[in-house]
């Protein structure tokens, strides 16, 4: 059973990095790849401000500052110098490395001896337990104001330039403009849940965000397929759908894993697991269409 | 007053494949007046309207909304004082979405967009009482998304949104051209009276030549860059279609 709440807690650490993934992918259409550098640099930030006896409420914000300036980047190369949105990721991405490795001096920075935010805040006796509710407050918290804000009329205006450029600006909606900060604040999201993660592992690691954008777009995905399931679609089901999505995407992996499967395979799952997915409705529809 | 002065847009300049889409064009637009641009393909209609809209910048020449030069501005500045409505009624709408959200978009138009959740009771009901005169029996789908809605409807409906907000300059870019011909005879009404009623300054760009035959204030006609027809239609002596098609068939018309 723990080992199953095990895959719940980093599901919900990574709840934020979904909801990122949400705003870049379905609000503007774009595949973020700088997820992959922006969840490392939180972690980064995280990882040597908690070793050099920092606060952890002042690791988190600045490693959300953190992603927020890598995902302005991608947007500032989109927007002003056209340059395609997955080039502009991955350019950010790689130079992110860089960025990360020195920030960090080395490869890895264990945290085991540092009080971050699991270790400072103690609700229950059960360690495990306490860590769950801790996500869980800190989800619900930025949830609810994620959910205000894509409902407010500057959220409305951000949501429309994805699905509606023209109109957008003829509305006087500043699309280029909308765009940079749509990607920092999914990069911010991305950065927080980095430093979630590397509190929750008690560890930073150079390469711990190989791939994680797989796993943000396998579980916004996911959620939709959940979503499709309800006749109403609000925002906030949708944030809900993004945290089942998380946690049933880690469910597999945790599945895979008790099962024996050999965790140098676990990328390529993780990657099948997207990939079915997304061929699902495709395939649905091919159906529909021969018959 | 809407002005353009000596306006001129080259495509390609220094290249063989220089266009001149606008050669030196100046026109002034009154306050409250309905006018018609028609003319055939590449004969600089669009660039005209894209000019007006921000959308496009001119090599050269300058355009004043009540003495203000708004040369400079952007789209989405311009949008204090400009509405448009697209050919393609996808463009026009944002399909994800709700009519409503929609509605509080256009709104706030000329406004900045801030934190504030503008979405209330009170909003729905001016929304619904203001969609009703459509006849559409729209007032029912507040909540569902643009895309679920026909062509004709959102058409009509990115009508009564571009007007919503105060303005001074309505854009009407071939809006009936991607309706079927029951709807696009619906939407021209519509925005005619829309026109009349709220006593807009308006400029529609159009290929369907009945058009010329509604009470417009003035129609110009465009070929090759620059304007070769601007005339104020007689009521004493309603043009006719087959005047219009006249129009077209002119030696010094060029295709």
């Amino acid at each position: 059973m723990s080992f199953y709440l095990t895959a719940i807690a980093l599901a919900l650490a990574l709840t934020a990095l979904g909801w990122g993934i949400y705003l870049s992918l379905r609000v503007f259409n774009i595949p973020d790849i700088t997820t992959d550098g922006s969840y490392t640099l939180g972690a980064a930030i995280t990882a040597v401000q908690l070793s050099n006896g920092g606060s952890w409420p002042l690791a988190i914000i600045l490693s959300m500052v953190g992603g927020f300036l890598a995902g302005m980047a991608t947007g500032l190369i989109h927007t002003r110098l056209k340059v395609n949105a997955l080039l502009a990721g991955i350019l950010v991405m790689t130079a992110a490395y860089s960025v990360n490795l020195s920030i960090m001096g080395k490869s890895n920075i264990p945290l085991l001896q540092t009080k971050d935010l699991f270790k400072s805040i103690s609700l229950f006796n059960d360690g495990l337990m306490n860590t769950l509710i801790i996500l869980l407050l800190i989800l619900s918290s930025i949830g609810v104001l994620l959910n205000y804000f894509l409902k407010s009329d500057v959220g409305l205006a951000m949501r429309a330039t994805g699905s509606a450029p023209e109109m957008s600006a003829s509305m006087g909606i500043p699309v280029q403009r909308m765009k940079v900060i749509g990607l920092a604040i999914a990069n911010s999201l991305t950065a927080l849940s980095g430093s979630i993660v590397a509190q929750y592992q008690g560890f930073a690691d150079i390469n711990m965000g190989i791939g994680i954008v797989i796993f943000g777009l396998g579980a916004v995905m996911i959620g939709e397929s959940i979503v499709s399931l309800f006749p109403i679609k609000s925002i906030a089901l949708r944030l809900m759908a993004v945290v089942l999505g998380c946690i049933a995407f880690r469910a597999v992996i945790a599945f895979s894993l008790a099962s024996g499967v050999d965790p140098n395979w676990l990328k390529a799952i993780t990657a099948a697991c997207v990939l079915v997915f997304v061929a699902i409705p495709k395939l649905r529809g091919k159906s529909f269409a021969n018959d | 007053m809407i002005e353009l002065q000596h306006i001129s847009k080259s495509y390609n300049v220094g290249t063989p494949l220089q266009v001149d889409a606008l050669k030196d064009i100046s026109i002034q637009l009154k306050t409250g007046s309905f006018n018609l641009v028609i003319g055939s393909n590449g004969s600089g209609k669009s660039t005209l309207l894209n000019i007006l809209a921000g959308a496009e910048t001119p090599n050269s020449g300058a355009v004043l909304i009540n003495s203000k030069d708004l040369s400079n501005q952007s789209v989405h500045q311009r949008a204090k004082l400009v509405a448009r409505i697209f050919q393609n009624p996808v463009t026009g709408t944002a399909q994800d979405l709700t009519l409503l959200e929609n509605f509080r978009l256009a709104s706030i138009r000329s406004r900045g967009k801030g934190l504030q959740l503008g979405i209330n009771q009170a909003f729905r009901k001016v929304v619904s009482s203001h969609i009703s005169i459509l006849e559409m029996g729209l007032e029912s789908r507040l909540d569902q998304k643009m895309s679920a809605f026909s062509g004709g409807q959102r058409q009509a409906l990115s009508l009564l949104m571009a007007t919503f907000d105060s303005l001074e300059l309505l854009l009407l870019d071939e809006p009936t051209a991607a309706l079927d011909p029951k709807s696009a005879n619906l939407v021209f009404n519509l925005t005619q009276r829309i026109i009349r009623e709220k006593k807009l300054t308006a400029l529609m760009v159009t290929h369907d030549l009945n058009h010329c035959l509604k009470p417009v204030d003035r129609i110009i006609q465009m070929n090759q860059g620059k304007i070769i027809r601007d005339i104020i239609p007689n009521t004493s002596a309603p043009l006719k279609l087959k005047d219009v098609y006249g129009w077209f068939e002119e030696k010094s018309i060029e295709y």
